[in-house]
């Protein structure tokens, strides 16, 4: 089996987040910590239980994005995927159409059977650059997908696609596909010592986007800006202890307690 | 198909032949957009057997309403409705094509969107119009930030956030002479030239058999978050849940992720819809996805060490604390005004 992850490296939202001074996207300094979005690592965890399975799957690792993204691959690396790419780009914020177009450039003649994607990205909240690959590739998707099973002696996979409203469908769908996968399907491993120290000797590599063919951007961020403050809430000040005796009042008055 | 060509095409889909509620917020978002003529609105309602439903939609909000119907619409089916909806766009050309707000709507925004060239968005919450056309505003970072988004191509397209608009009856202009149209699909008649739906069989649907605790029975749900850290800080919201009557603990996503809670005690748009009388969100951030499930208790309160986590621009009582510490301190208090604390029913059957 050849399985395709992409991964996208996300600022983390609990770090110093703030708008640029144009208010066109926000300050990226080093003030700011990257991590792998988290809907990735679930989805790199489900190839990697594939391979667990299927000891000859090889496991290809996408990321677009920035110079520090190459550290995103690092850590999928590090976790026991085999081959990472990094696409290379100046620009953070390319829309779902760009990075989905470059990276179905990029595996259209790989002979990917499953290409495994997050549900959304913890920073642009998309959720399309998966199905997008896929119609790229003219290739079936299921999205939100909280569970996968190989059939036996067969090209099809039987997945259950979380629906809102706390229902699941079950699909059987053919390889070549694209999953985006849903956190909570699994328990992500930690990343092993040996593979952590084979992945120290393993190259990435490297593509620039421009020798790719991207589709321009039907989209444009014009801007960006802070949500309204809230007028409705009362904030409770004083100490922690006159926060809890001022909460436990309001609680009292509304017989709560 | 009657003449009319249509500039916007509302598509509600159904599951199992029933919409889900918040289609109609569609019509909302549509006569905005609109500016109140729907005339050339076409409502799309996709299913395996609808006809009697659009019917009584187009009767009931006098707008154009079209039965897509296909055997295999009867559960979800992404992959085969946007196929169907490229044909129907094709022929329509419209300016707009929009879709509740849902995981699988956006699987077929991003398809029709490759497929037309269209320009999309997910997730809207409002649009602009200034004279170069519409600005569409989204959260985006787990709602710290909104961005405006630009759709420039021709034929837009749109999710729209459940809760963003919402529906007056009596706003509706009623045309009597709103018509059904009745699209039948079969496969042989899909001149579609790659139909890849084959590759893509829904198979059943089924429904999480709820066991143990009654989330949506609580007068007061106190809810952890990832803010908690660790599994052991839970003990911290039970002891807090113990203080009020009737009371439960709930969680958001990320805890029963990490099973730290059972799946059944998740609330949001893919766990449980509550309205308590008190709603505690201890270390929750407060995405759109958790919101949706808890925005309408009666009274909300929030812990968050961040003064501007989203979670409190919908409470009514804001505490910027560390929780680790605060709620020992509140749990002390509590002890020492008003007694003993009580039993809580919430523990899973484990
Ligand atoms: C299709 C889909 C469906 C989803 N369905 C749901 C759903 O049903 N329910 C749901 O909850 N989520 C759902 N999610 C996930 C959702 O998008 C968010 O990722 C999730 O709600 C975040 O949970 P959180 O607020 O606990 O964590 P985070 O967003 O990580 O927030 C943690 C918060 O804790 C605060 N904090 C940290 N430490 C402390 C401390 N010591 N004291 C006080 N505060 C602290 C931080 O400031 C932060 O605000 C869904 C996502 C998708 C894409
Ligand atoms: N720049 C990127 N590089 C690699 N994968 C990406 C990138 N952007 C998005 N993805 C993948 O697409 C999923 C959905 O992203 P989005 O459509 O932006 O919500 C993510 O979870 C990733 O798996």
């Amino acid at each position: 089996m050849k399985i395709l992850v992409c991964i996208k490296q996300v600022a983390d939202t609990e770090s110093n987040l703030r708008l640029n001074s144009s208010s066109s996207w926000i300050v990226e300094d080093n003030k700011i910590a990257y991590r792998m979005n988290r809907y990735d690592e679930y989805a790199l965890e489900e190839a990697l239980i594939i391979k667990d399975i299927l000891p000859g799957t090889v496991i290809d690792i996408i990321s677009v994005g920035p110079e520090r993204a190459a550290a995103a691959v690092k850590k999928a690396l590090e976790r026991g995927a085999d081959n990472g790419i990094h696409i290379k780009c100046g620009n953070s914020a390319l829309t779902a159409i760009e990075t989905s177009s470059v990276i179905a450039e990029y595996a259209k003649d790989r002979g990917y059977d499953i290409i495994f994607a997050g549900v959304m990205s913890e920073d642009l909240m998309q959720s399309q650059v998966g199905p997008m690959i896929a119609s790229f590739l003219s290739i079936p998707s299921a999205v939100s997908v909280v569970k996968t099973e190989l059939v036996n002696n067969s090209d099809a996979i039987s997945v259950y696609s979380e629906l809102e409203g706390g229902m699941t469908e079950n699909i059987e769908i053919k390889m070549p596909c694209l999953i985006t996968v849903q956190t909570g399907i699994n328990l992500p491993r930690y990343p092993s010592l040996s593979n952590v120290m084979r992945a120290r000797s393993m190259e990435i590599v490297t593509v620039d986007i421009e020798s790719l063919k991207i589709t321009e951007s039907y989209e444009e961020i014009v801007s960006a800006g802070y949500p309204p403050a809230s007028s409705k809430g009362i904030v409770i000040n004083g100490t922690m202890e006159e926060k809890a005796e001022k909460l436990l009042c309001l609680f009292h008055e509304k017989a709560l307690i | 198909m009657n003449k009319t060509k249509y500039n916007m095409i509302a598509v509600l889909d159904t599951i199992e032949n029933k919409l889900i509620p918040q289609s109609f917020e569609l019509i909302a978002f549509a006569e905005s957009f609109t500016q109140g003529d729907l005339l050339r609105t076409l409502l799309v309602v996709s299913g395996s057997s609808v006809i009697k439903l659009c019917e009584s939609i187009s009767e009931n909000y006098g707008i154009d309403t079209a039965a897509l119907e296909h055997d295999e619409l009867y559960y979800p089916n992404p992959e085969l409705l946007s196929e169907l909806l490229i044909k129907i766009t094709g022929e329509h050309k419209p300016e707009m094509v929009m879709f509740t707000h849902t995981i699988r709507n956006c699987q077929c925004a991003s398809k029709l969107s490759v497929s037309l060239k269209a320009s999309s968005a997910t997730a809207v919450e409002s649009f602009m119009r200034d004279n170069e056309g519409y600005v569409f505003q989204r959260s985006v970072f787990n709602g710290k930030f909104k961005e405006n988004v630009r759709l420039k191509n021709p034929v837009k397209i749109v999710t729209v956030l459940p809760g963003a608009y919402t529906l007056t009856e009596n706003r509706i202009p009623r045309n009597s002479e709103a018509s059904v149209i009745q699209m039948k699909f079969e496969d042989a008649r899909l001149h579609v030239p790659a139909v890849k739906h084959r590759g893509y069989k829904p198979l059943s649907l089924s429904s999480e058999a709820d066991t143990g605790v009654k989330l949506e029975d609580a007068d007061v749900i106190i809810s952890a978050g990832r803010g908690i850290g660790k599994e052991e800080n839970l003990e911290l919201i039970r002891d807090t849940a113990s203080i009020f009557q009737n009371s439960a603990v709930g969680g958001s996503r990320p805890v029963c992720d990490q099973r730290w809670l059972p799946f059944n005690q998740q609330v949001g748009i893919t766990g449980k819809s509550v309205s308590p009388k008190l709603y505690m969100a201890c270390g929750i951030s407060g995405s759109q996805q958790h919101i949706a499930g808890m925005k309408n208790s009666q009274c909300i309160a929030a812990i968050n060490k961040d003064p501007n986590a989203s979670i409190f621009s919908i409470s009514d009582y804001i505490i910027v604390e560390d929780l680790v510490s605060f709620l020992p301190v509140l749990i002390r208090k509590f002890r020492e005004k008003y007694g003993e604390c009580c039993e809580i029913s919430d523990h899973p059957a484990d």
